[in-house]
């Protein structure tokens, strides 16, 4: 009987632990941030500069207060040491140069932007330092295949054609960052009968249409001044239409930032930090890059 | 500091060299095989003693004893193996006699038509001082009650052992003692497996119906073993029935399975087994939206008995998963998804007896693991293959000094080639392992055996070569009649490495210009005690300290460096740069282990306190931190009960073999959370300057592993109905998985919803298995 009851007790233990929903709180320490979202291109002047803060877990954010409007921010040449003050535009809620001279970005140089703000009461600061890409980089559209085609065509051997874009490298750049965006992303323009099998229905669930419609890719490329081609993948086509493609020579900044921020999260799970590069206390990206347009269709 | 230690080594084993030159010719010797007399099958771990005196010895891998400097006189000699009848015999020793005794034992099963765990006769004390420090054994018929996910596995089944740990139900991993699952060592018939997984790591590779022995070491192993930081699984398939004709056939939810056993004249035995899922002939042919998928193993071994001193043993296995998945069948040009992977060994092993104190093993393996994988433009090829010369001579001097010898040299080629838009991946490696290790056994008085052993590695690989002695010392103390102590401490080095991937095949490297060897030292002090006759209780206290550790980087793709470009521009990477970051590691814990294995209740109650950490260049600010797998408790039940035998043992009524039987397993689990890296905040910024539209929020993770999950708990259930007939027997059964759907927790997720001009987050859980009923049937002739 003593058995009897030792294993009644135990498996009586081992139903009530073992029973039901498991719930979770994460309750990691909020640690204060300024978030930079910040790119500078060469011969333009600087627009791009939007500091928001970051939240703590499971706190609403309201978009219409997240921008810090009052940061200290400036931008310092590396090599000649002129800094200048960066100004909040209410209208694009970027920081930006808005001095009695241009300050004009130059290939090749080195940036440095320093910002001060306060974030849930806490004074912080950061800095970044981008260096430009040097000039040379350009798509080359006579060499780019940029003619209409059907959707998945194959050309006259029954192969699979591809899109090639062919561009001029930038002699100090090795990372290209391309976004692909489809003008005429709709749900008339969606691609039923696409080769991956995404099923209409779910087109406007979550941030589905926008993920599809905003397409990202990446590519390595020889360092120094030469041509290299890149190809445009069938997953990154979802609409018929127009698409636009900017190809970016991005410096290192912008690279690590583009390729792991959206990364973080392991299959198993588990979170990675993402590669930024920032000194103090802040996140996101500082970078530069030149960029190139180009523009073809997909027909039906 | 590693110098002195290893000429403290050295000097113990020239020590027990005078020992060896002090011993005598005039005392006899008793030696041979033990085999079960119904099918031939050699014993492994069969207990041999002279009663009534310290004189014994256990089996080896072949099944061979010796019991060597005996005085002379007479005795009686014993030989016991659970599950058999003991078997006795009166021998008279002469002087220089060398006696030859082949021993046949007769299982319960002949004599009962049922399968009976009684106790052998040799002291379960006994028992465990003859086991290697921290060696756990497992039986194919301890692996099938367990009850699992729809059908026995043996990693799930080792997974309930103290120190050793899960990270998640869809992994049939196995984390030792802190240690991860790159760091073990498995071994087929002496062959090594690479990645042995099944269903995406779900089950593995090891078919249950054809094993014979299973051991693992989870630590302080001895000289013989190495080229692994953390443990050895080493897995004996069946060598074949040497009398007659038998098959076993199973079905199961997930697999139909066969082994048949046949014996090839007198000379030997022939075995093979066959699994395969069924799933894709089922409800893959119902289904369109789900992926074609199958998988199947085969084993084929053929023991030849060339002689009283040769046997030659081959042994093949062939594993495959194979999985297309048509992403859109609607259309003619859907893409399809190939992914297919697996396990091939082949092993040939000469077992030659030099003479009756004088016992080797000589194998060739072969073992090669390969998978591909290919979508759209993506492709990948992903090989291990070793081909492996080894040998080891086990030298039985007298009872109080015994000797192992061997060597190993093994030829690796690990080619890893990755097509991907815009870039090529080439790496082939062809890494050299040379190793030569000394072992001794020295019984310093009855109550006290010492076991010095040094191990020589040497590894070359891309241009470099490393050369590293690793010492190695057990101690065992009998504490007493019931109780024994044991201490263990040893240098392990390990030369390649591995990307570890969630559900698909993990990719092997090796020591080259960018990555040196790991190491790891092994302290392990243990107290081993029988309980009642038949429980074995065992403690073990352990610290193991890890150096030169790679961790994969998990962004090594900003990293790594093209060695070369294509005409087009494209970057062709054909090293392994970036692909690790260098660290340091150290885990330290308690494992308690009651276990019996005889009587109508059998089973295990294991509890393991254990604590992990690592510290990794450029990670966590520097910090040491928890890896995922750490789990400080975990607690495990493991209960197996021949009912009807049961209520008559509560009712001290004599045990009695049943025709029909109804057999209940039970299965829990307690174990602390696992650590997770969750978000400490969020932030909103566009993933391009061009692209200003809201992709949703990002996470920025706060320190490494700093949250802990809930506990994890699980009650598993098995009922299986046991009806012998004649000719055969079939044993239907039930098995229920996490009967009380818990919905312990893997992984949290965090969402996001724009409401107008505001975000709401939330986070959820990602649960792991809920309840999973299976039936199945076993059929045995």
């Amino acid at each position: 009987m003593k058995y009897i009851r030792i294993s009644f007790i135990i498996a009586l233990i081992a139903l009530i632990a073992g029973c039901g929903d498991v719930t979770v709180n994460v309750d990691n320490d909020y640690e204060p941030k300024i978030v930079v979202d910040g790119y500078i291109f060469p011969g333009q002047p600087v627009r791009e500069i939007r500091l928001t803060r970051n939240y703590a877990l499971n706190e609403d954010i309201a978009l219409d207060e997240y921008v810090l409007t009052d940061a200290t921010v400036t931008l310092t040449d590396v090599a000649s040491g002129q800094t200048v003050p960066l100004q909040f535009s209410e209208d694009t809620e970027n920081f930006g140069y808005d001095g009695p001279d241009d300050f004009i970005i130059q290939p090749g140089k080195s940036y440095k932007l320093y910002a001060e703000a306060v974030v849930s009461g806490k004074p912080l600061w950061t800095s970044s330092t981008t260096t430009v890409p040097e000039a040379g980089f350009a798509i080359n559209r006579a060499a780019s295949n940029l003619a209409p085609m059907t959707y998945r065509q194959n050309d006259e051997h029954g192969e699979l054609m591809r899109r090639e874009i062919v561009f001029e490298r930038s002699p100090s750049i090795t990372q290209y960052p391309a976004s692909i965006i489809a003008l005429d992303a709709s749900e008339s323009t969606f691609i039923t009968e696409n080769a991956f099998g995404f099923p209409e229905d779910q087109l406007f669930e979550d941030n589905n249409f926008e993920l599809l419609k905003y397409q990202n890719m990446w590519y390595e490329e020889q360092k120094g001044a030469g041509q290299s081609g890149i190809d445009i993948e069938w997953f990154s086509i979802w609409f018929y239409g127009r698409y636009r493609l900017i190809l970016y020579a991005a410096d290192q900044n912008f690279t690590d930032y583009f390729i792991t921020h959206q990364q973080i999260q392991d299959i198993d799970g588990n979170l990675w930090e993402p590669v930024f590069h920032f000194e103090g206390d802040g996140i996101g990206v500082f970078g530069s890059a030149i960029a190139d347009t180009v523009y073809f269709e997909i027909t039906r | 500091m590693r110098k002195k230690i290893l000429l403290a080594f050295m000097s113990i084993l020239l020590l027990a060299h005078q020992n060896f030159f002090a011993a005598g010719d005039s005392k006899g010797s008793l030696s041979g095989f033990v085999q079960d007399n119904s099918s031939g099958e050699s014993l492994i771990g069969a207990n041999v003693f002279l009663m009534d005196t310290y004189y014994g010895s256990s089996t080896n891998q072949s099944g061979y004893y010796s019991l060597t400097g005996l005085p002379i006189g007479e005795y009686t000699i014993m030989c016991s193996y659970i599950g058999y009848e003991s078997y006795q015999k009166k021998v008279t020793i002469n002087p220089g006699q060398k006696i030859t005794l082949d021993i046949e034992l007769t299982p319960s099963t002949i004599l009962t038509q049922s399968v009976s765990v009684i106790a052998d006769s040799v002291r379960t004390s006994e028992r465990l001082y003859r086991k290697s420090v921290s060696k756990i054994t497992m039986t194919p018929r301890e692996i099938e009650s367990a009850p699992q996910v729809v059908e026995a596995d043996l990693l799930r089944t080792l997974q309930t052992m103290p120190g050793i740990a899960s990270v998640s139900d869809f992994s049939s991993e196995l984390y030792v003692r802190g240690g991860t699952p790159d760091q073990n060592l498995y071994l087929i018939d002496g062959t090594d497996v690479y990645n042995p997984e099944h269903l995406f790591g779900l089950f593995s590779t090891f078919n249950t119906d054809a094993i014979k022995n299973v051991e693992i070491s989870k630590g302080g192993f001895g000289a013989e073993y190495g080229g692994r930081l953390s443990s050895v699984l080493d897995v004996t398939n069946l060598d074949g029935h040497r009398k007659e004709y038998t098959s076993k056939t199973s079905i199961s939810l997930l697999s139909a399975k066969t082994t048949m056993q046949f014996p090839l004249g007198s000379i030997g035995a022939l075995s093979g087994s066959i699994r395969r899922t069924y799933f894709d002939k089922t409800i893959g042919q119902a289904m369109d939206d789900i992926p074609n998928y199958y998988f199947y193993d085969g084993h084929l071994k053929a023991y030849l008995d060339l002689g009283h001193s040769d046997k030659l043993s081959l042994s093949m296995y062939k594993g495959k998963d194979d999985m297309d998945f048509t992403l859109n069948p609607d259309v003619d040009d859907s893409e399809v998804m190939y992914y297919d992977w697996g396990n091939t060994t082949a092993s040939a092993r000469w077992t030659h007896l030099f003479s009756p104190s004088l016992f080797g093993n000589f194998w060739v393996t072969s073992s090669r693991f390969d998978s591909y994988f290919e979508f759209e433009n993506i492709n990948e090829e992903n090989d291990a293959h070793d081909i492996t010369t080894k040998g080891n001579l086990e030298y039985f001097y007298s009872q109080a000094l015994q000797f192992k010898l061997g060597f190993e040299y093994k030829m690796i080629d690990i080619i890893y080639n990755s097509d991907f838009p815009g870039g090529r991946v080439d790496i082939t490696q062809n890494p050299k392992h040379l190793a030569g290790y000394v072992q001794s056994s020295w019984r310093i008085s009855p109550l006290l055996e010492m076991q010095p052993g040094v191990r020589f590695n040497s590894c070359s690989n891309d241009g470099k070569t490393w050369n590293n002695f690793d010492p190695r010392l057990t101690l065992k103390y009998r504490l007493s009649e019931f109780s024994n102590l044991k201490f263990a401490t040893g240098l392990y080095h390990q030369y390649l490495f591995r990307i570890p991937r969630a559900f698909i095949a993990d990719i092997w490297s090796s020591s080259d210009r960018y990555f040196d060897t790991a190491d790891a030292s092994h302290y392990i002090l243990g107290y081993q005690r029988e309980v009642a006759n038949d429980y074995e209780l065992e403690i073990e206290t352990y610290f193991k300290d890890y150096h030169d550790l790679y961790f994969y980087d998990y962004f090594f793709y900003n990293e790594m460096e093209a060695a070369e470009y294509t005409e087009k521009g494209d970057p062709l990477y054909t090293n392994t740069k970036g692909l690790y970051n260098k660290g340091k590691a150290y885990s330290y814990g308690l494992d308690f282990l009651l276990r019996k294995d005889v009587g109508p209740l059998t089973g295990w109650v294991s509890y393991s306190f254990g604590k992990a950490y690592n510290k990794i260049e450029g990670q966590n600010n520097g910090k040491w931190f928890q890896p995922r797998h750490d789990r400080t408790h975990t607690f495990n039940l493991i209960s197996n009960m021949d009912i009807k035998n049961f209520l008559r043992q509560l009712k001290h009524e004599p045990y009695h073999r049943d025709t029909k039987q109804w057999k209940l397993g039970i299965g829990f689990v307690y174990a602390t959370g696992q650590p997770l890296t969750t978000a400490s905040s969020i932030y909103v910024n566009r993933p391009m300057p061009d692209q200003n539209f809201y992709h949703g929020y990002n996470l920025y993770p706060g320190d490494i592993n700093s949250f802990r999950l809930p506990p994890y708990i699980r009650l598993d259930f098995s009922l299986t109905y046991v009806r012998h007939y004649k000719h055969f027997t079939l044993e239907p059964f039930l098995q229920v998985f996490n009967i009380t759907n818990r919905k312990n927790v893997w992984f949290i997720t965090y969402e996001d919803e724009l409401e107008g001009q505001k975000i709401v987050q939330k986070t959820e859980t990602v649960g792991m298995l809920p309840t999973l009923p299976s039936i199945g049937v076993n059929i045995q002739f």
